[in-house]
Formats: C-alpha cells, structure tokens, sequence
C-alpha cells in the first residue's frame, strides 16, 4: 500500500484487528483463530512494526479502535505493549475503543487501559439468559453487574452488545434482557438480529434466521423500549445516550477514510478500499499481503448512500455538495418522490434521512438509489 | 473437381430423435473426409450452440463432400440434415424439396416411431427414394428382424435391403454411401435451360448480407450475374458463390443439380423469402419452382423486450431470425402491462423455445414472454367471426354466440403396460377417445382427438414421466371444435393484468384460478406492501391468495469490512429487480407470465 504523509493526513480512525479468541462463537464470520500464545505474542510484535510504519509518517488519529476476535485476551504485557505503542498516534480529544469479552476483564487489565489512554470499551454480553448463552457458546458464568461496575471505575464510556433472533429466543426472554441491560447503566448498546453467514457453526448446522416479520417484532420493542429509556438510535443497530455515540463507527457510517492494520481487516485510503489477507501465517512473517479495489465516482457515491443511511440524521445536503459537486435533489428528484410517497425516506431544510419505516427497507431505498 | 451432373446425389437423412442421425453425418463426414479428424466436434452439423447442448437438430443444414466410390469415380454427395423434432416437419419439407434421395434411419432397438411414418410420408410425397438403414446394431438390445419387419410392414420397403450400421463404431457406414452412389438417382434438369434455383435456407451475415443456400434445378448461375428473385421481384448482382464443406469454398459458378450458397450484397432480409425461386434477370425462366407448402403456426405468444427501450432492437432480431427459421411469425402489439412488443407465432412450443433462446443468446436481449395460447374463434352474435390468438383481446361475453377451438389427432405410442395411464391423462386432457390398435406386440397406439390447448400446456412432459419416457407423440391439427371456454383475469394488487389472462375450460377454471395465484404468489418477490393475486371470471374473484409485505430487509451489521460486500450485494439484487417489470406498482419477474404453462390441471 502506497500511503504518503499527505494521505495519512487526511485520515482520523484507525482501526486494529486482535484475532484470537478462547471459544468460537457459533455465528461469527470475523477473521478469527483460537488462541496459541506463542502467535499471539509474536502478533503483537508485528502489529507494533505496522505502528513504527505510522510513526514516520508522523501519522495521528481522532479515533482508535481495538476490535476482534477477543482485544482483552491479550496479557498484561501484551496490552501494554501494544497501548503504550498507540498512544502517541493519537490527537487531543480522542476516543479510543476496546473490544472486550467478559471472561478475560479483569482489574489489572483495566488499569493498563486507563494508564494508555483507553476511553471506551465495548462489552460482548449479547443475553443474560443463560440457555441461550450456552447455545452461542458463550456462556461465562459471570456477574454482569460486578463487571460493569469494576468497568465503570476506569472506563465510563461503556457498549454493551444485545443479540436477538436467536433459536428458541423468545420476545419475553428479550423483554427480560433489555431490563437487565438498561439496569447495567451504560450508555450505548448494540443490537444485532442474528444474521447466519456461510461456513460459520450455524449455517454449518442448517440454522435458520427467524423471519423478516418476526424479527421486526423484536426490533420495534427494542426500539420503543431503549427510545423510553433515553437511548437515542443514531444507527440501524447502535442506540446511544446523547453525546455517546461512537465517533470511530461514524467514520464508517459517514462514509469517511480509515485505516485498517491485521489479518482480515479493511481500510479506506484515497480512491482505494483494501482489505488485509486473512493468512495469520503470512501476517506473522512479515508479509503484508492485501486486496484492493478502486472507487471510481460512481462507486463513491454508492458507498456513500449505503453508509450514510444507515443513521437516523442520514446526510446533509451541503456535505453531499461538496463532496459530489451537484444538487442531490435534483438530480434524484423522481426517485425521491416516489420513495416519499411510501414513507421510506425524508427530508427537511438540511438533512436527507430514512423514516423508521425506510430503515427497516434501507436495502429496498439502496436499490432505488444505487 | 470437374462438373458432371451424373455425378452428383443430392439426399436428406430422416430419423425419429435420438436415432442417431447426427452421429450418422458426422460418419459419413469423416469418411468422405470432409473434416479432419482435429477439427471434428461431435454432431459437426449442429452448428447452432443451442443443438448441440440439447442434443437435437433445429435448423437444416447443407454440406458438400467428395466421395471417391468402389467404381473408381468420384462423386459430389450434397448431404442436407433435417430437424427430427414434431415441430419442425416443415424444415423438413424445405430441405426434402432440394433432394433427390433420402437415408432413413431406424432405430435397431426402438423400430419404427410415428414420427419417422410422418416424415417418410413427407419423402415419399416429394418423389424421394429412400435408403433404409439400421442403425445401432452394436448394442445388445438390437432387434435388427424385428426392425426390418417393421420396414417393410409400416413403411412399405424392402427391410432387408436395409443396410445394417453402427453410426457409432461407423460399422459399414461406407456401405450406406456405396448405397447412395448406385440407388439414388442423380439430379434431372437441363444445364443449358434458364436458371431456376430453389431458396432453401438463408442467414445474415453482417459483412456479405443475406447468404442463401440454393439448389439448381435448371441451368446455372455465375459470379456477377444479375439475380431476379421471382417472388419478391427483386435483382440483384451476384458477388459470391460457394459450396460448404462445411467451411466455405467461393466457386465462380454452381451448375445444375448443384447445391451451395450465394452471396448478392442483399442487405434487407425483406428481400429474401424461403421458397422463393431465383432466376437471371437477362434470361428469365417463364415459371417459378413449386416452393414450399406455407405452414401456420399452431402456437402464439406476446415476446416483449423487459426494458422497453429495447423495441426495435427486438424487432430488427425477430427480422434477422424469421430469415432462417421461414415459420416464424409476427406482428407488434401492445399491452397495457408489458408495453410494446409482438405477437408471435410457432410451430410448437419447442419451437417458441428455440426462439426464445435465440433471441437471448444470439441478439442478448432480455424477454418477457406470454404464456402461449392458440387460435380460438370466436361467433359473436352478429354474425361475424374473429380469429383470437390473444386472451386478453377477448369481446365481452355478452356479444359471443359461441367459442371454437382447434383439436388435434393425436397418435400416442406406449409400451402397452402404460396405456391404462395414458387414457386417464388423457381424459384429464379432456380428450375422446378415438382409436387403441397393437402397433407390435408390445406396443400400442392410442388416437384421440384432444384440444390443442391441452398438449401446449404440459402434456407431452407428462407423457414422458407416466411412461418413463417411452412414449412418443404424434398429433396433426384436426378441426375447431365448439367448447365451453372462458376467459380468465389475473388481478395483481386489484388491477388486471392483461399479459396474465388466459382462455380455460370453464368446469376446470375453478381449480386451475387457484394453482395460479398460489404459483404467482411463489413466483413474484414480496414487496414493501402486501398484494393480493386474484384470479376472476367476468368480474367475479374465484381464488385469491395474498404475498405478504416485506417488514425488514436492512443488513444489522455493516462496519469497514462489511462495506463492499454489501455494495456487491445490493449491485447485483439491482440487476435482478432491473429485470423485473414493473406493472403498476409491483415488481413481477419474467418467469412469472410463462408460470401458468408450469401449472397441472389434474393434481
């Protein structure tokens, strides 16, 4: 990847791919491998190569976000060693994010974290109804309330994730999970539908996603639920009290560059998306093997409309302007009034947006756009 | 090799489907030495894509080969294939009318099959003299006496002149074109006599224009000689003259007797008719050859392009087929819901296939077809008539005295263990009863005379599967019968859709309005809002089934990685749904306008 000090300039999140995880997760199709400690250490070690690579570029970043597989599996040594190294990639006023599983939290962790500047941590608890835990393999035996207490003495700024849609889950048992979740008070929650990928475990085992009708059941009292209790959805799947959303996924969702270091991960730089080689053995040799694809115009626009969309405030009108140089009303008038006229999109004097109903048909708006 | 006209044998190869025709040319390419080995593709005469995947001979085809006989001269053989497919018998006749002899292929282990009687009657119509050949005699299962019985008791001949053949192991193949040089007669006609030459096929070629395969039948023709074509009276200068071997070979003149084709810079296809016979301008012959009995088509259906921009490039592929496949019909027409398009006609629905996929593949057009219907004739209570080859374009109900359809005779023949089976799909097919004969002793042939309506719509696969594939069929259009027939309506979210009316038998409406809808209902993708399908009689709704409304459809995830897979995603759902028409406001795919023929009255 050819990238200069003038393109890194540009670019605010930065985003790191930790692998290993102690168990699979039946639905998982991230790049991940269980956990060998000797891998892992040497991992570590090339990921902070990549880091030396930023440091001459004199990179910095408004956002850094640890995401896995499991970034709390790493030992002490381990994570100061790779915060310590990040730290001084970032600007002033950052947020800097960690993807934790509950099992390997514990106090020391913590305190490294807080130590290298860790601002935010994002839980995977998915249910606290235990049976539906062990069917995702994830059960951890574990005080939730404990942790998250522990967790708030050092980090504040907390997401948890919520799963649904899972075989046998029922609308009460999700009931029950939302009042658990809400009792935790943190301040951003993640709801995911089950969404069965190839070769994972459970498409593997022919299990089925509950049906489009049945899942909007479930997401409509998520959404009236979490909305009552002063959770703002600001993304299809992210709800988040004011001033809490997550600054490096909007990277994403504003459809803005980002970089990407370790198996598996992706990167938007300038007119190229890669995406790192999911080869673990070919990482930890030195090789930094990639894919890329060009964005021509039109692709640009496309990305921007899938991305943007997704959030409830979708875009504004001037930020479309400068970045596409035409008027996004005109150009798209007749499709727009024929999205009105369902009730899919809307828009006032600043920002283009989907209803809630156009957010639960976002791929069916996407087509008319793309 | 020097013209002689005693030498030359022109002759046609006749064969029920899969009895080994192809391979039988293929033989006697090879041993005339016509193809060398490294260029031979199996079924060298199957130039088309289509026939060689599906195994079967659409389109006739002409070859010129060399022989060098056990008389120690040498011959000129124009070998012409025929289709072997029910619907095609008029190729048939085309390619029967520019020879003088015809190789008559059976089957050692299946015999004589009705459609073999049909075209041998076709040969024998036309003055041929055939050459009976076994075929398939290396396989265990043969009957060879059997077969020459047969022969001789169902067609006539000589079985034990037939001539015993592996086209397979090309066991005595060369015994066939020893047959071929003694028996067939060589072409009549005079050389010196004005030229008469029989259009027997023609195609489009973008560079040279219209090419057309010709037969001499008097006189000759030269290189830039001006061409009257007698029917559509026309001239042209001709720029190129060949024989094919199959690859070109340009010649500066075709004599009498001769086959090849010829090339006049005719660049509107119009120009050119099948049939047609074509003189000199400067020495015209007084009357033109016979040319072909025009055969209607049995079978119509809407063709419209799915993006409607796409009419005329619809119409100019239409044009440039109907210049090779002379029974193709049609007309434009308009449909509320489909647009602008055509009304087409076809032999049979293989053919409305065949058609189909060419215009796909050979022109890349994306279609929309109508079920196919045929031709219903309607007494109003004026008096008057009309011929109906559209549903949709049905009078209302009150000014019609009474409706006719077209019945055929339909000759099945069965191993006798299934003819119980048959005689029950058969009355399911509303058909009467007419005939049971021993065709051998194992096998039977049942008449009947049913509604053409009834074969179109599925029956000979039926045929197929209650008789493990043993059965074959045979029907030729009888007379128009009176009927208690109906239109039915298609409602898709309360408005009817004219595309989707069909002509039923009203005791069967019921049943058939119901296996509609819910066939529509799997067919047509859910949409943001629910859409009732109805199916109605004069107004009336006689079976409904609603496609629910899609509730969620939004990816939950979607981070850095997810990104492009996504837009892949929705890219390629974008093309599907581009396919799709939209009627109204609901999206219906293109399989759903062909979905009624996919429909079984009886289960």
């Amino acid at each position: 990847m050819n990238i200069t000090k003038s393109k890194i300039k540009r670019i605010n999140s930065l985003y790191i791919h930790i692998p290993f995880c102690t168990k699979i997760c039946p639905y998982c199709d991230f790049v991940k491998v269980l956990d060998i400690p000797s891998f892992r250490i040497k991992y570590v070690d090339e990921i902070i190569k990549d880091i030396s690579f930023l440091y001459s570029l004199d990179a910095k970043f408004k956002t850094i976000y640890i995401g896995g597989g499991t970034p709390s599996i790493l030992t002490y040594d381990e994570l100061e060693k790779l915060l310590s190294a990040l730290k001084p990639l970032l600007k002033t006023n950052y947020e800097f994010t960690i993807e934790a599983n509950p099992e390997s939290i514990d106090e020391t962790k913590l305190k490294i974290m807080k130590k290298y500047g860790i601002n935010r941590i994002s839980i995977g608890i998915q249910s606290f109804n235990k049976s539906l835990l062990e069917s995702i393999n994830r059960d951890f035996n574990i005080d939730y309330f404990k942790l998250i207490n522990l967790v708030k003495k050092y980090i504040t700024n907390i997401n948890v994730d919520l799963i649904y849609g899972l075989p046998n889950q029922s609308l009460e048992m999700i009931k029950e999970d939302l009042e658990f979740f809400i009792k935790l008070d943190i301040n951003h929650i993640s709801t995911y539908s089950l969404i069965l990928e190839k070769n994972t475990v459970f498409s593997l085992k022919g299990v089925k996603e509950v049906d489009d009708e049945t899942s909007r059941t479930y997401y409509d009292y998520i959404l009236s639920y979490l909305r009552k209790h002063n959770f703002k959805r600001y993304e299809v799947s992210n709800f988040a009290k004011e001033g809490y959303e997550s600054k490096h996924n909007l990277t994403y969702w504003k459809d803005k560059e980002y970089l990407a270091l370790g198996v598996g991960a992706s990167g938007y730089i300038g007119n190229i998306r890669y995406k790192n080689s999911s080869s673990l053995s070919k990482y930890l040799n030195g090789i930094r093997d990639y894919k890329s694809e060009v964005v021509t115009p039109k692709d640009e626009l496309e990305y921007y409309f899938i991305c943007n969309l997704r959030l409830e405030k979708g875009f504004t009108f001037k930020n479309f302007q400068n970045k596409f140089n035409f008027d996004f009303l005109k150009r798209y008038k007749d499709i727009i009034v024929s999205l009105k006229n369902k009730n899919l999109v809307d828009y006032n004097g600043t920002n283009f947006y989907c209803t809630d109903e156009g957010i639960m048909l976002l791929d069916e708006v996407l087509r008319e756009l793309i | 090799m020097k013209y002689d006209q005693s030498k030359i044998r022109n002759f046609s190869v006749i064969a029920h489907i899969d009895h080994g025709k192809s391979t039988l040319c293929d033989r006697i390419l090879e041993l005339t030495k016509a193809v060398e080995q490294r260029e031979m593709k199996s079924q060298i005469l199957d130039s088309l894509d289509l026939e060689r995947e599906r195994g079967i001979t659409i389109k006739l085809n002409a070859v010129t080969v060399n022989y060098h006989a056990d008389d120690g001269e040498d011959y000129i053989f124009n070998l012409i294939d025929t289709p072997g497919h029910v619907d095609f018998s008029y190729e048939v006749s085309r390619s029967l009318a520019a020879c003088e002899g015809a190789v008559l292929v059976v089957d050692a282990t299946q015999g004589v099959e009705a459609q073999t009687l049909a075209n041998v009657y076709l040969a024998v119509d036309n003055d041929l003299y055939i050459v009976p050949v076994i075929n398939k005699i290396d396989l265990p299962s043969a009957s060879i006496n059997l077969c020459k019985e047969e022969i001789r008791d169902k067609i006539g001949l000589d079985g034990d002149n037939a001539v015993l053949v592996s086209a397979k192991t090309g066991q005595n193949v060369k015994e066939v074109l020893e047959k071929i040089v003694k028996e067939v007669p060589a072409p009549s006609g005079n050389n010196d006599a004005p030229l008469k030459a029989l259009i027997f096929d023609s195609f489009y070629d973008s560079y040279r224009g219209v090419v057309v395969l010709i037969r001499i039948k008097e006189g000759q023709v030269h290189v830039g000689d001006t061409i009257h074509l007698m029917k559509t009276n026309c001239d042209f200068l001709v720029t190129e003259l060949g024989i094919r071997t199959p690859k070109e070979l340009p010649c500066d003149t075709l004599y009498c007797g001769e086959v090849g084709y010829l090339c006049a810079q005719i660049k509107d296809i119009r120009d050119v008719s099948v049939g047609d016979t074509i003189t000199l301008k400067d020495n015209p012959a007084l009357l033109p050859l016979p040319g072909y009995r025009k055969i209607n088509p049995m079978v119509y259906c809407g063709i419209y392009p799915t993006d409607s921009k796409k009419y005329e490039d619809l119409k100019e592929s239409l044009e440039k087929l109907a210049l090779n496949d002379a029974s193709l019909r049609f007309e434009p027409e308009t449909s509320q819901a489909l647009g602008f398009g055509f009304r087409c006609g076809f032999l049979g629905l293989l053919h409305m296939d065949v058609v189909q996929e060419r215009l796909e593949r050979e022109f890349g057009l994306d279609l929309i077809l109508t079920a196919p219907s045929v031709i219903y004739k309607i007494y109003l209570t004026d008096g008057s008539v009309i011929d109906l080859d559209n549903p949709s374009k049905m009078p209302e109900p009150t000014t019609i005295k009474k409706i006719e359809e077209p019945y055929v005779k339909a000759k099945i023949m069965t191993p006798k263990d299934y003819v119980g089976d048959i005689m029950q799909l058969c009355m399911d097919r509303r058909g009467i009863y007419i005939d049971l004969e021993y065709f051998d002793e194992t096998r039977m042939i049942l008449t009947y005379d049913m509604p053409l309506n009834e074969i179109i719509y599925n029956f000979f696969d039926k045929l197929k599967s209650y008789t493990k594939g043993y059965a074959s069929l045979d029907y030729e259009i009888d007379e128009y019968k009176e009927s208690n027939l109906t239109k039915m309506d298609i409602l898709l979210n309360g408005h009817p859709i004219d595309a989707l009316s069909s002509i039923v038998y009203k005791p069967f409406a019921f049943k058939r309005g119901l296996k509609i809808v819910s066939k529509l209902k799997e067919v047509i993708p859910r949409q943001q809002f629910e859409i009732p399908v109805q199916a109605a009689i004069n107004g009336k709704v006689i079976a409904r089934s609603d496609i629910k409304a899609v509730r969620k459809d939004v990816l939950a995830k979607c981070y850095g990685g997810d990104i492009t897979r996504k837009k892949k995603l929705l890219e390629k759902q974008k093309e599907g749904k581009k396919r799709m028409k939209s009627i109204g406001s609901v999206d219906v795919p293109q399989d759903a306008f062909m979905s009624i023929l996919s429909i079984d009255s009886e289960d």
